[in-house]
């Protein structure tokens, strides 16, 4: 923790002038509290609680110190609105609670090494709207669940409770989807009322295209809207239009499967390569280089069959083999990335030309939908052996300058351009074998060293949709005429993170609580994101319609509720209004 | 010439002795910055195993000074290691990423140290007239004027509004090359290239015309230029047969520097037009922490510098002995 009380005082100041721009904000958080009693001794029962932030009882002040919290926030240039969610919150405290709290922005790398070492009181860190995520397991169980508090687990916060622990479980291992869905719903209620950390929003996924090259723009859950079999499927020509091009900021760092580190690189395989399963606009899983779902035989048993007739860009057939070498490669040289996705599987076994088995080491239900997903096939005939004959100590050295990109994919790598750009050509036999249809021959990932040259070139006609817009490009491109803007609600969540491990307030419920109720959620939403996101109860948004409890209530009470939750709980005020807390 | 080779070899041994403190200085500043590269990959469900693998897989997992000495070992052998997010040998990556930086910033350099210094021989000869006056005036404002800010001015007007030029990128999205000299010198490049090189070109221009500038001013009150005109000789002949190639000595040793530095100041001007160049590269190794891409690459253009400041003095010694005095003492 750290203390600087010049430097609060001004931005207590200053924020009660309004410099933040909050309506409805009064400030007096850091006067009033006793009416300008001084010594806080003014009150007739021994201490000054009729006003806004009552003091501790005569001769009590010893037993109490002051709250002072550093959050660990992001910066302004990484992520814009995330910054301005903590000036906005922040003040909101400093005048509902009293709570002093001092933002200091990170660049996201130094954020994330805090949130794997959990060395931070209070941080800035979400959950994006990736497709897979619209299965429960990651939202409601990897980021909860007790076994993944420590050594760099998922549950950053430290959360506890054994009987979320028991709901969560199901959640991860339960085939039957209505049992599923209500052990989700419990877990959501027990994340309500526990509060582990201040959930802040789901934000609008920003994206826009080109009318006048593609229409009939349909877009999937999360980040990437048309980047996908679906979406692209279901594209038409304007004109003679047969090159679709994605203009974006990031580029593919790694194109060697076995080398994956982060979503761009698995964003640009997946056209590639074809996994077994695919997540649809819906959200829910369809078969891809499966003929239907895989069948789950029993709780630890899984069997896919394969279309008849696939091959790989090369000519050669896709067959079970390779689907078994895919699962067997990875659990033999591991690829750390996806390692949540195939380290279940105990034995991939083969039943025939086109079916194998998946022996799991224990139940996992999201098995089908996730990790099929998550996981493509490889062709056995290229990757098989080449260890041995290039002299490497891992395929992942196999590296991006030589590596074969040989998939089974709907779209086949023909050139990659560090920094410039990535093009992918049409594999007619994914087309014969599958249910979709494209009517582009190239598709094209054209790299911008920023957004607004992407989106100028985008108004230029010169690519067709450019991806995580700000706010402000939205706004500015809805009224352009020619371009269809999108703004689809994400199943992604951005708290702010509160590190129980820190022990009192953050381990004490009371405080949790009364932080949620003095954030105007739907204000910071309104300021930050431009009113662009839905306030955020738990970790599972609204828009993941089957898995999202309805009856979850608001903790949106206000200030008053909030001073109060912490008056219950025995939290006080000095006599500049700043909150103090019982000491142990 | 004695003098001459111990001043060398002084300066070799200066030079060596820069190049590793440099090292030393960006392999203990990149470890020493916040988070890990590891902690980028925040994967789900990501056993505490797979994460020290990825680590063991970085050699992140030895001591400090046991990685050092590898780095150092490495860079004897002109090995400097596999960029950690792309996976790819940095070297091989930093060579194609710098010849896309080279073409830009020489081309620009090129411009601006030829058409510089004469605008500057201009300036100085007609030196307090209008033109000389509203010139100086022109240049300084290219000078004073931020290059992302005139890239972005430029992008905003010229590509933009006028679509004239393209927003950014060496080459259009669909471009097909027949090979490396259509990469080049296709009209699709040239296309693209404008934009940046003129931006490019017009930041770097300023400095060698006001060099020239002032020098000349000193060279023109000379007793040889007396003479020259003395003799009749023609003012252009006087101008830039004499008066200019006397002034050009401090305008070439700055170009030698400006080669580095402009090389290592690539990272705005490809930012703003998108152009894959080494500068770019290096902003997303320093913002991944992508140690060895960002180590290799600071080390490219600090090797650079250095050895054009060596060139440089070198040059000196040989165009005017007295500088192996100068520089001694």
């Amino acid at each position: 923790m750290s203390f600087d009380n010049g430097r609060r005082s001004f931005l207590r100041a200053a924020a009660g002038t309004g410099v933040i721009g909050l309506a409805g904000c009064t400030g007096g958080g850091g006067s009033d509290g006793g009416d300008g009693d001084s010594d806080g001794s003014g009150g007739s029962d021994g201490s000054s609680g009729g006003g806004k932030f009552p003091q501790p009882e005569s001769g009590e002040r010893d037993n109490y110190e002051r709250v002072d919290i550093t959050w660990d926030g992001i910066s302004r240039g990484y992520s814009t609105q995330r910054f301005s969610m903590a000036e906005i919150a922040t003040k909101m405290w400093s005048d509902e609670i009293g709570l002093d709290v001092e933002h200091n922005p990170l660049q996201f790398s130094q954020a994330a090494g805090k949130y794997t070492s959990y060395e931070y009181e209070m941080l800035t860190m979400w959950w994006s709207a990736r497709p897979e995520r619209l299965d429960p397991t990651v939202l409601l169980y990897s980021i909860w669940h007790s076994d993944f508090s420590d050594d760099g687990g998922s549950n950053s916060s430290g959360y506890s409770n054994p009987d979320y622990d028991e709901q969560a479980e199901k959640v991860a291992t339960t085939y039957d989807r209505d049992a599923r869905q209500e052990a989700a719903y419990r877990c959501q209620e027990m994340l309500f009322e526990d509060v582990p950390i201040d959930f802040m929003w789901h934000e609008q996924k920003l994206s826009a295209a080109d009318l006048r090259s593609w229409e009939n723009w349909n877009a999937i859950p999360g980040g990437m809207p048309y980047w996908n079999v679906f979406s692209l499927s279901q594209l038409e020509p304007v004109g003679d239009t047969s090159t679709f091009i994605l203009g974006t900021t990031r580029d593919i760092n790694t194109l060697n499967t076995m080398n994956l580190n982060g979503t761009t690189s698995v964003r640009g395989l997946k056209p590639i390569y074809d996994p077994l399963v695919r997540i649809s606009l819906d959200g829910t899983p369809k078969p891809s280089a499966a003929k239907e779902m895989p069948k789950v035989v029993d709780d630890t048993t899984i069997e896919a069959t394969l279309r008849e007739g696939m091959t790989f860009h090369d000519g050669e057939p896709v067959t079970s083999e390779d689907v078994k070498f895919t699962y067997d490669y990875l659990n033999e040289w591991d690829s750390p990335y996806l390692e949540s996705y195939y380290g279940i599987i105990d034995e991939t076994e083969v039943l025939d030309d086109l079916t194998v088995r998946f022996n799991l080491s224990e139940p996992q239900a999201s098995f089908t939908s996730v990790s099929l997903n998550q996981t493509w096939i490889l062709p056995k005939h290229v990757w098989e052996g080449v260890v041995e004959e290039e002299g490497f100590s891992h395929p992942r050295e196999w590296s991006k300058t030589e590596v074969d990109m040989t998939g089974s994919g709907p779209f086949e790598l023909t050139a990659y351009e560090s920094q410039n750009r990535a093009v992918y050509e049409k594999h007619d036999n994914y087309e014969e074998t599958h249910p979709w249809e494209f009517a582009m021959d190239k598709l094209i990932w054209k790299i911008y060293g920023s957004k607004s040259a992407a989106i100028g070139d985008l108004e230029k006609g010169r690519v067709h949709n450019v991806k995580a817009l700000g706010p402000s490009q939205f706004q500015k491109l809805k009224e352009r005429e020619n371009i269809e803007t999108a703004a689809v609600s994400s199943h992604g969540f951005t708290p702010v993170y509160l590190n129980h491990r820190k022990g009192k307030p953050f381990d004490d419920r009371a405080f949790r609580l009364a932080l949620t109720q003095a954030t105007d959620k739907q204000e910071v939403i309104n300021v930050a994101l431009q009113g662009l996101g839905d306030v955020a109860k738990t970790s599972m948004a609204p828009v993941n319609e089957f898995w999202y409890n309805p009856e979850i209530g608001s903790h949106q009470d206000g200030g008053e509720a909030a001073r109060q939750t912490l008056i219950d709980a025995g939290y006080r005020w000095d006599e500049n209004g700043n909150l103090l807390m019982p000491k142990e | 010439m004695r003098d001459r080779h111990r001043y060398i070899l002084i300066r070799l041994v200066l030079m060596g002795i820069s190049f590793f403190s440099v090292a030393t200085v960006l392999f203990v500043l990149f470890r020493v910055m916040p988070g890990d590269p590891v902690s980028l990959i925040v994967s789900p469900q990501m056993s505490a195993e797979s994460r020290r693998q990825l680590l063991a897989q970085y050699g992140l997992n030895k001591p400090m000074h046991v990685q050092y000495v590898l780095f150092i070992k490495n860079l004897f052998t002109g090995n400097l290691g596999v960029s950690f997010r792309r996976g790819a040998p940095v070297t091989t990556l930093l060579v194609g990423a710098t010849i896309n930086t080279i073409v830009l910033v020489m081309g620009a350099l090129t411009f601006a140290f030829s058409f510089g210094p004469a605008l500057g021989a201009l300036f100085a000869w007609r030196r307090n007239s209008l033109f000389d006056q509203w010139g100086v005036f022109t240049i300084l404002l290219f000078f004073a004027a931020p290059v992302f800010w005139t890239g972005m001015l430029a992008l905003m007007v010229f590509s933009f509004t006028l679509g004239w030029f393209p927003a950014g990128g060496m080459r259009s999205a669909t471009f097909v090359s027949e090979g490396m000299f259509d990469t080049f010198l296709s009209l699709d490049f040239l296309y693209h290239y404008f934009l940046p090189f003129a931006v490019t070109g017009l930041y770097w221009l300023p400095l060698p015309a006001l060099y020239m500038r002032n020098t000349m001013i000193d060279v023109l009150g000379s007793d040889f230029i007396e003479l020259a005109r003395a003799q009749g000789l023609p003012e252009m002949q006087i101008l830039y047969r004499h008066a200019a190639r006397n002034s050009l000595l401090p305008v070439f040793q700055y170009g030698a520097l400006a080669v580095g530095f402009a090389i290592g100041g690539s990272v705005i001007i490809e930012t703003v037009f998108s152009w894959p160049g080494v500068g770019r590269l290096l902003w997303q190794a320093v913002s991944s922490q992508d140690y060895p891409l960002a180590q290799g690459g600071f080390l490219m253009i600090a090797t650079l510098i250095i050895l054009a400041n060596f060139f440089v003095d070198v040059l000196a010694v040989y165009i005017d002995p007295r500088a192996t005095e100068e520089r001694q003492a």
